[in-house]
């Protein structure tokens, strides 16, 4: 269940006390002005008449004091004791059982103590009138409270909330922990506290697209929404699988309108090879002269916006070294352009290298300039364990959506504890990949049991999900994995064959065919180059070896009976229509080809 | 009278009454009047306390006023040891001497006639609110007229309770 709104503790004397019956009436009237739903469970919640129609925050009070509900001769004690197990209630064992902890404590400074008269409980019902001491700023007992919570909870966020003089205090908050101080009585104090809850409260994504909320992804979050403000380049750092594309996209979110989306793009890095790298990255300038359509590169498509580099300690040399030149100077150049043009970019960078050890060919300036905005972490999946319940849900629902099957399951108990228990070495991929797997497999059970699930498989040897490139285009990248490893070739292949696009998401495909043919033309030019540097003729005199089309395109087409001409039209096909962007042996391939056949080659045919 | 003792009745007005329970309980007021929070009683309720519970609240605004200046004054210092060990004309004559230079420095007058002019102010918003909130219907058109006259209400206490917070907390040495 994805909580809305940010749960918060408040702790005061006077809106926390209780009530034998019936209303507190002033926690009602803060409840209303501040938009908050009263979430205490007492007496005086229940009694309560009025409804906030969209709370902000859902609300828990707490009195530290005793009794919490007094009347006229008792006598009314601060204590701690029970402030902290309200703390204790809503932070450590809301975390351990996986819930949503408290987004932020907000504290007051003053408690008024002592016996309760006719006189004070007729100002405000079961208040003391206080004692000496109790109003002076040396002694207030939210200071001891701020020193309490802070030592047990120092990560829990804690604002003072007070109609007291801020300079009074203003060292000692600041020393005791707590992150900022709003006047209750400020003409814009619910605006202030807004910002507050957003600058410094920890709230799971309300969106839901980051699942979880244990504590290191609360944290990762915050840092995210604080980002949001300067806007500076965000290095993201986890393994492998941990979500750092999704947290990216929160990111980006977190930092745009809802009325004037700004455009977010998404590039592995890896795919910034020496050949195409330029284009990719800054585009092409349309030449009238020779009929080169124009287009835009990564970096313009996403001015205004955030550009995405994930595995960025993949990144070539050369390509980093024009990065850098973008982050320095704010500018782009097209290829075949004269002219510069102004970008306005943050760079979103993820990587799973431990860039402490030295061992990336990262560049340090580069680096430097990538994280001047701050570094979020994404811990593995390990090390949350208590978000695997609503991952596992999630990813169950999201299969028995994809298999189109009309049963919901539940997780049997030994199921759970099996996957809780399990390292998840793949982290949140793999655990998706094995509930995909086992919905799959048992398409007609109400339960998922630990017998269902294949733990411990490789990711490539589980039954996969389908590529889904409606769903917010997370795995739409078709050039992902496309390195020297066959394995992530066969993935990839495999995902572009079963890619669907959706009828009612086409507009946000606009203008991507020619990307889509592009990236399937280099695909195809670096499989032709690796064929023509293992068919090289290498003599004495040219150690570097000579290229041979013919047998090259007879290696990768597997005909043998493929004529040199063919093989010619075969070349001419495949890098037409990157012809601009060609060097080296794939220029010169493309020359030879050329010179043996000098027309336009047939309509292609998958065979020829 | 001990130099660090406080206005007890200043910390009560200002503090617990204004600043704790009134101002949020015009809050609410707005948040009804604005619709984001249902409660079919509030503002008959509110009226209510305004007729019954703000008149005397501002007649102790308007006590603390008049005492203000003779209770901050540092010729009180002379009633204390040890400046009570001065002969009487001394006290007398030191004690004047201290009082107008502090009330030349502090502008205390000031203070206290700003203090007086959030009172009259307060006290006649606060009458015009409570014919609007026990006329009207509270229809749609109503509404608005009442909320802006809420916010003007609203606008008179914050007033009032800067203008308590300027007067001096303690006796000044």
């Amino acid at each position: 269940m994805i909580h809305a709104n940010p749960r918060l503790l408040v702790i005061d004397d006077l809106f926390g006390r209780g009530t034998s019956s019936g209303p507190n009436r002033e926690r009602d009237d803060l409840c209303a002005h501040f938009l908050w739903k009263d979430a205490t469970e007492d007496a005086a919640a229940a009694a309560s008449s009025q409804r906030v129609l969209r709370p902000k925050a859902e609300v828990v009070f707490c009195r530290a004091q005793v009794p919490v509900a007094a009347g006229v001769g008792d006598r009314v004690e601060n204590d701690l004791h029970v402030a902290l197990q309200s703390v204790r209630a809503g932070w450590q064992d809301a975390l351990a059982a996986g819930r949503p902890p408290w987004a932020m404590v907000l504290l007051d400074l003053c408690f008024y103590t002592g016996l309760v008269t006719a006189q004070s409980d007729g100002n405000a019902p079961g208040m003391p009138p206080g004692r000496d001491g109790d109003d002076d700023p040396g002694k207030y007992f939210g200071m001891t409270l701020l020193n309490a919570i802070h030592r047990e909870a120092p990560e829990l966020p804690i604002v003072m909330f007070s109609s007291k003089p801020r300079a009074k205090v203003s060292l000692e908050f600041s020393r005791g922990g707590a992150l900022g101080f709003i006047a209750r009585d400020d003409a814009n104090a619910p605006e202030l506290l807004d910002d507050a809850i957003w600058l410094h409260g920890l709230m799971p994504d309300p969106e839901g697209e980051v699942v979880g909320h244990s504590l290191p992804v609360l944290l990762a979050l915050r840092e995210a929404r604080r980002a949001a403000r300067h806007r500076g380049n965000l290095l993201i750092r986890g393994e492998r699988g941990t979500g750092k594309e999704v947290l990216a996209r929160y990111a980006h979110r977190v930092s745009g309108s809802s009325t004037s989306p700004r455009p977010f793009v998404a590039v592995n890095s890896a795919i910034l090879r020496t050949e195409i790298f330029s284009a990719e990255l800054f585009g092409i300038e349309p030449r009238t002269a020779t009929g080169v359509d124009g287009k835009s590169g990564l970096i313009e498509s996403a001015t205004g916006g955030d550009l995405f580099l994930d595995e960025i300690a993949d990144m070539p040399a050369e390509a980093q070294a024009a990065i850098l030149r973008v982050l320095q100077d704010r500018q782009i150049t097209r290829l075949g352009a004269r002219a510069s043009r102004a970008v306005d970019v943050r760079f979103i960078s993820a990587t799973n290298a431990e860039l402490e050890s030295g061992a990336t060919a990262l560049r340090p300036d580069l680096l430097d300039r990538l994280r001047l905005g701050g570094t979020l972490w994404l811990p593995p999946l390990h090390e949350r364990r208590a978000d695997i319940p609503v991952l596992a849900m999630r990813f169950i629902r999201e299969a028995e959506a994809q298999y189109g099957g009309a049963i919901q399951r539940s997780v049997d108990g030994e199921a759970l504890q099996a996957l809780l228990a399990h390292d998840w070495p793949g982290n949140i991929r793999e655990l998706r990949s094995c509930l995909f797997d086992a919905v799959s497999r048992h398409p007609d059970v109400e339960h998922l049991v630990r017998g269902h699930l294949r733990l411990g498989q490789p990711v490539s040897q589980l039954s996969r999900p389908a590529t889904d490139l409606d769903s917010r285009g997370r795995e739409q990248r078709p050039v992902a994995g496309l390195n020297a490893d066959p394995c992530g070739i066969e993935e990839a292949l495999s995902a572009m064959a079963r890619a669907r696009f959706s009828p009612e998401r086409i507009a946000s495909w606009s203008g991507r065919l020619y990307d889509i043919q592009r990236t399937s033309s280099w695909l195809g030019a670096r499989l032709l180059l690796a064929a023509l540097d293992a068919t090289k003729r290498r003599t004495p005199q040219h150690p570097a070896g000579i290229i041979q089309i013919h047998p090259a395109v007879k290696l990768i087409t597997g005909d043998r009976t493929l004529t040199a001409s063919r093989a010619a039209d075969v070349i001419k096909r495949l890098l037409g229509p990157i012809e601009e962007e060609l060097e080296g042996d794939l220029r010169e391939a493309l020359a030879v080809a050329t010179r043996l056949r000098p027309k336009s080659p047939r309509s292609p045919s998958p065979h020829s | 009278m001990s130099s660090a003792v406080r206005y007890s009745s200043r910390q009560d007005i200002n503090h617990d009454w204004l600043k704790n329970r009134w101002m949020p309980a015009i809050g609410k007021i707005v948040r009804v009047l604005e619709g984001a929070v249902e409660d079919t009683t509030a503002c008959e309720e509110f009226a209510r306390r305004l007729t019954t519970e703000f008149p005397g609240a501002l007649a102790a605004v308007r006590q603390l006023s008049s005492r203000a200046e003779n209770e901050a004054s540092p010729r009180a210092l002379f009633e204390e040891f040890p400046l009570s060990r001065c002969d009487d004309e001394m006290k007398a004559v030191l004690g004047r001497l201290v009082h107008e230079e502090w009330v030349a420095r502090t502008g205390i007058g000031k203070k206290v006639a700003a203090l007086d002019r959030a009172v009259r102010d307060a006290e006649v918003v606060a009458g015009a609110t409570v014919s609007l909130l026990l006329d009207r219907d509270l229809s749609r058109q109503d509404r608005e007229q009442v909320l802006v006259q809420m916010r003007a209400f609203q606008a008179a206490c914050r007033e009032l309770s800067a203008r308590i917070s300027a007067l001096p907390d303690t006796v000044a040495p």
